[in-house]
């Protein structure tokens, strides 16, 4: 599902125009993006956790030139599955 | 930072920034959320823009060791569900560390010697005191950091260490407390500037002989003492120079205003150092043009403090908080709320009702950008 269908199906389930739907689709992501910058955690019921991890700074070989590089730390989003969505899972199998 | 935030929050978050009824709101992001569950499971990929792709992923059959019997176990394939960022998101998460490349170490670094160096700088605690009063001196705020010493005069002499928290402490809550003296000295500044030159000669005077009989005393001390010494001279100093001002002040010196500022005048001169007395006169330079400059909110916000001298805020009818000072300053930005800046203050978006309140904000939902609001000092009832 792509973004497109994605809009549509929003829209559709909203009952409002797509055009709606995209502007308040791009405004939620934004607020979602304001969220994780400050390195909230959003935890959304029936459905899962993003959070924001440090990932610290590590030396690297790179394999084919046996250089030893320093990677920076960095900050990254993690996404966890809620327990039913990991029900709905193994269910699927 | 670090909060947990909840569908709801977000929800509210949200219809602030589009205008929409709450309850819509949080139907609009359970429904979206719904949807990605749905599809995700159905199709196994759902992109949103501006967001990321979420996609189904399974994870192949392995071994494993059971960690409380040490048994060899086999963990099945199973599906997962992982999100991946895109690229806006993730760069807007990775701001602190945007600036940062990989760069390639040199053969001859030897990982041990950072470790070494870092163990080094842990050993030279006997610095720092120093060095956070200077730091605090150029920061333009010195007096609230002389007030924090000033307990430490009864302690023992030899605890450099216990002198480390309190300089800290104060480098931190300058911001806070600076505020309100300088709104108060823009009414009586004229009127104090005189008195106070004549003021700083005498005190300048006490101070040097005071630092002169100290020195004397305390040649005979060894060197690694001298940090010591030096915290102390400013102790005794600053007493002096208080006493003084007391005397020449009368009643007038009671008022935090007038009695911080000379302090932080008679520091100065100690250290040998003019530019924090600049400093807080172009601060108070500064806080007298705003007014005149910035559009109308921000005349309101001025008001609660000028008005009210002593310390005394306008109490939020029925509140369980009650205001007792100005914690800090918060300059709009887009996409800000107040709730959220609630959030971030005091780890409470209905704590927005109190911000409201203390700058006098009309409309909530529609608060000017740029605009500075003051965030009230709140202690419960």
């Amino acid at each position: 599902m792509n973004n497109k269908e994605f809009i549509a199906e929003m829209a559709r389930r909203m009952e409002m125009t797509t055009k709606e739907s995209s502007a308040l689709v791009q405004g939620l992501c934004a607020e979602i993006e304001t969220f994780l910058g400050d390195e909230d955690s959003i935890s959304l019921p029936n459905f899962g956790t993003f959070e924001v991890k440090k990932k610290l700074e590590r030396v690297v070989v790179s394999p084919s030139t046996k250089q030893r590089m320093l990677v920076p730390p960095k900050m990254v989003i993690g996404f966890k599955a809620s327990a039913n969505v990991k029900e709905l899972l193994k269910k699927l199998k | 930072m670090n909060n947990k935030i909840s569908l709801q929050d977000l929800a509210a978050s949200f219809a602030v920034r589009k205008g929409l009824p709450k309850k819509q709101a949080e139907l609009f992001v359970r429904t979206m959320f719904e949807i990605v569950q749905e599809y995700v499971l159905k199709e196994g990929l759902v992109k949103i823009k501006g967001l990321g792709t979420f996609k189904l992923i399974s994870v192949e059959s392995r071994s494993s060791v059971d960690v409380s019997t040490g048994e060899r176990i086999q963990i099945e394939s199973h599906s997962k569900i992982t999100f991946t960022p895109d690229k806006g998101l993730a760069d807007q998460v990775n701001k602190p560390f945007a600036g940062f490349t990989t760069v390639i170490l040199n053969p001859d670094t030897k990982l041990e010697d950072m470790e070494a160096m870092e163990l080094n700088e842990s050993l030279l605690p006997e610095l720092k005191p120093e060095e956070l009063v200077e730091d605090s001196e150029t920061e333009d705020l010195p007096d609230v950091e002389i007030e924090e010493v000033m307990p430490a005069d009864g302690e023992e002499a030899g605890n450099v260490a216990e002198y480390e928290p309190e300089a800290e402490d104060s480098v931190v809550t300058l911001g806070e407390q600076i505020e309100q003296p300088v709104a108060e000295q823009e009414e009586e500044k004229d009127m104090k500037n005189e008195s106070k030159m004549v003021d700083t000669e005498v005190i300048r005077q006490m101070v040097k002989n005071a630092v002169n009989k100290e020195m004397k005393k305390q040649r005979g001390v060894v060197l690694s003492w001298g940090w010591v010494a030096m915290c102390m001279l400013l102790v005794v100093a600053l007493l002096i120079g208080s006493f003084v001002l007391g005397y020449y002040m009368g009643g007038d010196a009671h008022r935090p205003s007038s009695t911080q500022t000379v302090e932080s005048k008679v520091t100065v001169k100690k250290a040998k150092e003019v530019k924090p007395v600049k400093a807080v006169v172009e601060d108070t330079a500064k806080s007298q043009v705003a007014p005149i400059t910035s559009a109308a909110p921000t005349e309101l916000q001025v008001k609660p403090v000028e008005a009210k001298p002593v310390a005394k805020y306008e109490q939020m009818p029925g509140g369980a908080y009650e205001i007792v000072g100005v914690k800090g300053e918060h300059v709009m930005k887009a996409g800000d709320n107040l709730l959220r800046i609630a959030r971030k203050t005091y780890g409470d978006p209905a704590l927005s009702s109190y911000i409201v309140f203390f700058n006098h904000i009309e409309n909530p939902d529609l608060v000017p950008l740029g605009a500075v609001l003051k965030l009230p000092e709140l202690v419960k009832k």
